[in-house]
Order: structure tokens, then sequence, then C-alpha cells
């Protein structure tokens, strides 16, 4: 049983939805679940910053409609040093462990 | 003399002219042994779709879409700004060859340790 945990952002306007399971992917588990629907390029990253930042440590689920996206959290990861530890392209989901070292 | 090298091209056929020697100058990079990048971002999302640079033949120049052909033959990458793509309602089941829809982060990626750049 994988544990789920919707870890709130230090922003509370921007809402963490967990309409979705964590355990949809059987692998890999999540401390919070992130649909950022049709956001993408700059907005996407940069809310996806704040998201993470509050959760040093932390696996989050993120849904993301863009079609950027596949290329671009892989490039948003490496460039910032938070993992990412699994992407679904069926479900456009990708799990991005939070890196603990915010400053 | 390994290295990268940037074409950012906004325009489609809203000046053929610059679309065209954008990928010309491609051309000569991905020619000259760099990792050579087009980046399509505001009206030049458009020429990523199949068919669009049909008709763009600029006068003194080989045909827009064999230049573009040759460019990814030659392991040149298209990178397509995403929002734009988005904005313009375009088609991303009929890119052509080589192109790839890519948000910021991609592109800072390519470019984050220096890579010199042209614009068109």
């Amino acid at each position: 049983m994988l544990a789920f945990r919707a870890i709130a952002p230090e922003d509370e306007g921007l809402p963490v939805q967990s309409s979705l399971r964590p355990d949809e992917a059987p692998d890999v588990g999540c401390d919070a679940v992130w649909d950022a629907g049709d956001l993408g390029c700059g907005e996407l990253v940069l809310d996806l910053r704040k998201r993470l930042r509050a959760m040093p440590g932390g696996v989050m689920k993120v849904i993301s409609l863009d079609a950027g996206a596949p290329e671009d959290l892989p490039a948003w990861c490496r460039l910032t040093r938070n993992e990412l530890l699994h992407y679904d392209p069926p479900t456009k989901s990708f799990w991005i462990r939070s890196r603990l070292d915010w400053s | 003399m390994p290295g990268k090298f940037v074409v950012s091209l906004t325009c489609a056929k809203n000046d053929t002219d610059k679309a065209t020697v954008a990928f010309v100058v491609a051309n000569a990079a991905v020619a000259s042994d760099k990792k050579a990048l087009v980046f399509l971002s505001i009206e030049g999302t458009r020429l990523s779709q199949k068919g669009y640079a049909d008709d763009i033949h600029e006068e003194g120049f080989a045909a827009l879409k064999d230049l573009m052909k040759s460019f990814v033959e030659a392991g040149g990458e298209i990178y397509v700004c995403s929002p734009c793509f988005k904005k313009r309602k375009l088609d991303e089941n009929n890119l052509v060859p080589g192109a790839v829809i890519v948000g910021g982060a991609k592109l800072v990626e390519f470019m984050g340790e220096g890579a010199p750049s042209v614009s068109y």
C-alpha cells in the first residue's frame, strides 16, 4: 500500500489537487499530486518550483497535458537537480523528488 | 571544432526571406560540425507543420522544405515553442521530421552553458 499525503504548498493560492490516486503507478509512490492541466513552459516550471520547494525530499506526481512537457520537465529536473523518478506517457504523469537543499 | 549553435526563428509566411535565411545559416552551422538547433517561436512555429513550407521558395535560395529536410538529415534539431504552438492551435500529430515541442526549460538547458545564437 502506497502512502498518500497531500502537502500544501507555501502559497495557499496553489491548491494541490488529489483527484488522481498515487497508486495508479504501481512502482512509484508520492507525497502529493498536482494536476497542472494545460500549464506549460515558464508558467509550468515556475509553479512547479514553488510546490516542490515546499516539500524538500518529498515526491510529487505531476500531471501535465502540455505537449512540451515530456521534453521540458526532464530538462528542468536536470537543470534544477530535482530527480525525475518516473514518467508515464499514457497518463502524462511525472514523479519528481524535490531536492533537499533549496536555498 | 565542436560546440553548439542556435538559430532563433520567429517568422514563417509573414517573412519568407527571414525563414529561408535562418535555415540556410542553420545548415551552415550543422555542416560545420556544430550541434545545431533551430528554435521556432511566435509565427515560426507554423513551420513545424508538414506541408506548410511546401510553397516557400525564395529566389536565389533552395526551397525551404528542402533546407529544413537537409538540416534535420545532417543531425540538426528543431525545437518548437510550446505556448506559441498551442496559441496557434497547431497539430502535434502533424510535425515535420526532427521537430520537437518544448518549453523554455529545454532551450535553457541547451543554451545554459553558452551557445552562440543568431535571430531572425
